[in-house]
């Protein structure tokens, strides 16, 4: 189960990813979990009158770059007798980015 | 292949027909043209177990339906016969062979590995104009090889997997090294004495080596997925090792690095929602 933390609308900040489904009044679903915020999402949800939400922890600068890490090594590990064929530095390099991507704004729920 | 282990699978494969009476009478339905699908409904209900996964399937945000389906003559409707077919044979496939772990191969790993390809092969069929449930399907069975030689032998499967890890070599080129023959040879095998597709046989094979010989855009997008699957990490035993990416694939394909990055998001999302589904 990921870790979820309740915060206030007016502090959350857009590429933080949403925990929990936020519903309106009605029941209505607004944003399922797993969105990532925006800054229009945001105002959208300010106009529908909601106050908090769920959102999956941010993790600090350090945290980070120790994520970052951890991609490169299990890519290392993965990629090792590849040496330098073009074709899988390029496969490489896009699963770095994706990982990346996914690791800083998912709060290290995978893996 | 060594002659006693040419008997073993012979004799295995007789024994491993994954299709209940019950699921051959359907899937016999099924080729019905025009088919009846009361009467296929009704016969899938005689199975509570395959009828609650394919319920559970069609519900899924893959099929993208508004309405929750409560009745499975509804399922059969909304998600046509093709791929009412394709989700019977791969249900069945998975039942059959997610017994515990036999050689040291980690089945349930395993098939996370094969149910994360059959959805990558699916998202990218889609976005390459190719039947997106015969992907699936493929993508499902690709490594059946596998599943089928672990409990065929699993004393010279155990082998195989020590001396992959002792000379770090492919699963591919120990398999040939211990045995003399691939897990995708031995897929083929099966699903042609399973009476299977064509298609399907063609792709367990060649998954390894899709410009070997003529090459099949179904081939092409199975090898891509196979290899997606492993970069993503949705199984454990995906971080082991990544096969070699033939680069004559994506052009085939008319993908691009853009293109692959953009699917990779739905193809993750995606593939631990079915897997979910299907190994509840």
């Amino acid at each position: 189960m990921i870790n979820t933390e309740q915060v206030l609308l007016q502090n959350a900040v857009a590429g933080q990813v949403v925990a929990q489904e936020v519903v309106d009044k009605s029941g209505s679903v607004l944003v399922a979990a797993g969105a990532v915020l925006t800054e229009r999402l945001i105002a959208q949800l300010q106009h529908r009158g909601i106050e908090s939400l769920a959102l999956q922890p941010r993790c600090s600068p350090e945290e980070q770059a120790a994520r970052r890490q951890d991609i490169e090594q299990r890519l290392d590990k993965q990629f090792s007798r590849h040496g330098t064929d073009a074709t899988m530095q390029h496969l490489r390099q896009v699963l770095t980015a994706y990982h990346g991507r996914a690791e800083t704004t998912s709060g290290g729920s995978r893996g | 292949m060594d002659k006693n282990l040419e008997q073993k699978l012979k004799t295995c494969l007789h024994k491993a027909v994954p299709f209940s009476d019950a699921v051959q009478a359907i899937l016999k339905r099924l080729n019905d043209v025009p088919v009846d699908i009361n009467a296929v409904a009704e016969l899938l209900e005689c199975d509570p177990i395959l009828t609650s996964s394919l319920l559970r399937l069609a519900n899924s945000p893959f099929y993208g339906f508004s309405q929750k389906i409560t009745r499975v003559d509804h399922a059969v409707i909304l998600l046509g016969v093709h791929t009412v077919r394709q989700v019977v044979i791969a249900f069945s496939v998975v039942k059959r062979f997610s017994r515990p772990l036999v050689s040291g191969l980690d089945r349930n790993n395993l098939w996370r590995h094969c149910i994360g390809v059959a959805v990558a092969s699916k998202i990218l069929a889609r976005r390459c104009d190719i039947n997106e449930e015969d992907a699936f399907i493929a993508g499902m069975l690709h490594d059946i090889g596998k599943f089928i030689l672990d409990e065929c032998s699993p004393d010279v499967y155990r082998q195989v997997f020590s001396v992959r890890d002792e000379k770090a070599l492919t699963l591919h080129a120990a398999e040939q090294q211990v045995m003399g023959v691939s897990h995708g040879r031995v897929g083929a095998v099966a699903i042609r004495f399973w009476r299977l597709p064509e298609m399907l046989a063609d792709v367990a094979e060649k998954h390894h080596q899709p410009s070997a010989v003529e090459p099949k855009p179904l081939v092409d997008i199975v090898h891509l997925a196979n290899i997606l699957v492993q970069g993503l990490w949705i199984s454990p035993d995906d971080e082991l090792s990544i096969d070699p990416l033939d680069p004559e694939c994506l052009q085939r394909l008319r993908l691009d690095w853009p293109d692959i990055d953009a699917l990779l998001p739905e193809i993750e999302e995606m593939s631990h929602e079915i897997i979910a589904r299907f190994l509840h």
